[in-house]
């Protein structure tokens, strides 16, 4: 499984491969501080889900899930955010998941079981 | 086309080798152990594509990119990597892209692809009216020339109006951006003033007039009505996608910070 995370800030998204990691141990992981690259990154590679922050420059999370519905529909996308109020608007973008940060492993984990791409034969 | 490949080991060479081989477009692959001694071979031979192994004594991969650039611009450079975390940093430094360990056949060839559409198409000089680059320093071209402005900050006031992608933005926002920890007294105002009027005059001039929205106290700028990499980007133009390279308005630091539009 191919995984693309977005954070402008460098710790958090460490902190976020980690949770990731525990959760998918066999997936690819590719990490993005600047959410136009990672646009770049999935547009040229096979990626399954994208879990991004929604507050990035210089495009917002909100741009990224709407670039990314244009270009790939079949594409995941889950939308982190601290601000709870980010939900509604991350859903009505068509938003496959939202998580409030800091992100909760066990509810990352279950959201990704509900998607039901999670293939519980990787070992 | 033909390619280079620099890795400190020899597996993972003829890993890639096998691989870039496979690809018709390629013509001639040369493999270096060395970045020093792919640096000499470069000095003296033209080379299209360089698929660079980044964690490698001696020189690393980054630092041999940054070499590469001086002396064989116009060669693509994609690294091959085991490490994602590199992938920020390799994106600074203007290279077409990066592949992770063990890169796939299919990788290879996007990267060859992508690496010959740029030969194919160097950046087209648009003659369009109005054309604004965000990728890069933020510039403005009408009819494919650099944009006349009387002040320097105009030039930065529109970079703030297109960041801002259409949202009204208020003159005392503005303002605060412009002139960031300064106090922003009577001299100012009318500086400012005249740089609208500025703005106004360089978007007449390239017949577009109606780009800039000006209400009593607060400004927006037509995304529409400009040919702009950026809100190509935001449209999902595929061009506009890869055409970026990790830099975005470069000359304003405040491109770095959230323009409270979330």
């Amino acid at each position: 499984m191919n995984v693309v995370l977005i954070d402008n800030n460098i710790g958090i998204l460490e902190e976020l491969v980690g949770v990731v990691k525990g959760i998918l141990p066999s997936s690819t992981i590719s990490s993005f501080k600047d959410p136009m690259l990672a646009v770049k990154h999935v547009y040229n590679h096979a990626t399954d889900i994208v879990i991004s922050e929604v507050k990035t420059r210089p495009v917002s999370g909100f741009d990224v899930l709407r670039n990314l519905h244009k270009l790939r529909p079949e594409m995941l996308v889950v939308l982190l955010s601290d601000e709870p109020g980010h939900e509604t608007k991350a859903l009505e973008y068509g938003a496959d998941g939202f998580l409030t940060q800091p992100v909760n492993p066990q509810e990352l984990s279950e959201l990704i079981d509900k998607l039901d791409t999670y293939k519980p034969l990787d070992v | 086309m033909r390619a280079i490949i620099v890795d400190d080991e020899q597996m993972a060479i003829e890993n890639l080798r096998l691989k870039i081989s496979g690809d018709d477009r390629i013509t001639e692959v040369e493999t270096f152990r060395s970045p020093l001694k792919a640096m000499d071979y470069l000095r003296e031979n033209d080379v299209d594509i360089a698929f660079l192994d980044i964690n490698m004594p001696v020189m690393d991969g980054l630092t041999m990119a940054k070499g590469m650039k001086e002396i064989r611009p116009d060669c693509s450079i994609v690294f091959v990597t085991g490490y994602s975390e590199y992938s920020v940093e390799a994106y600074r430094l203007h290279v077409s892209g990066y592949l992770m360990k063990p890169a796939s056949a299919e990788d290879i060839k996007n990267e060859i692809d992508f690496a010959i559409s740029r030969k194919k198409n160097p950046a087209p000089v648009s003659e369009a009216p109005l054309r604004v680059q965000c990728f890069g320093n933020f510039e403005v071209f009408v009819s494919g020339v650099p944009a006349k402005f009387k002040y320097t900050k105009t030039k930065e006031l529109f970079a703030y109006l297109i960041c801002a992608k259409g949202k009204t933005i208020s003159n005392d926002e503005l303002c605060s951006v412009l002139w960031e920890e300064e106090e922003i007294n009577l001299s100012k105002k009318s500086y400012f003033r005249n740089m609208i009027s500025d703005l106004q005059t360089m978007l007449k001039d390239a017949g577009a007039p109606d780009v800039l929205i000006k209400q009593r106290s607060a400004l927006s700028i037509v995304p529409d009505k400009i040919e702009c990499d950026y809100f190509s980007w935001l449209q999902g133009d595929p061009i506009a996608i890869n055409a970026y390279r990790g830099e975005f308005m470069i000359q304003y630091s405040w491109s770095e910070f959230s323009l409270g539009e979330f």
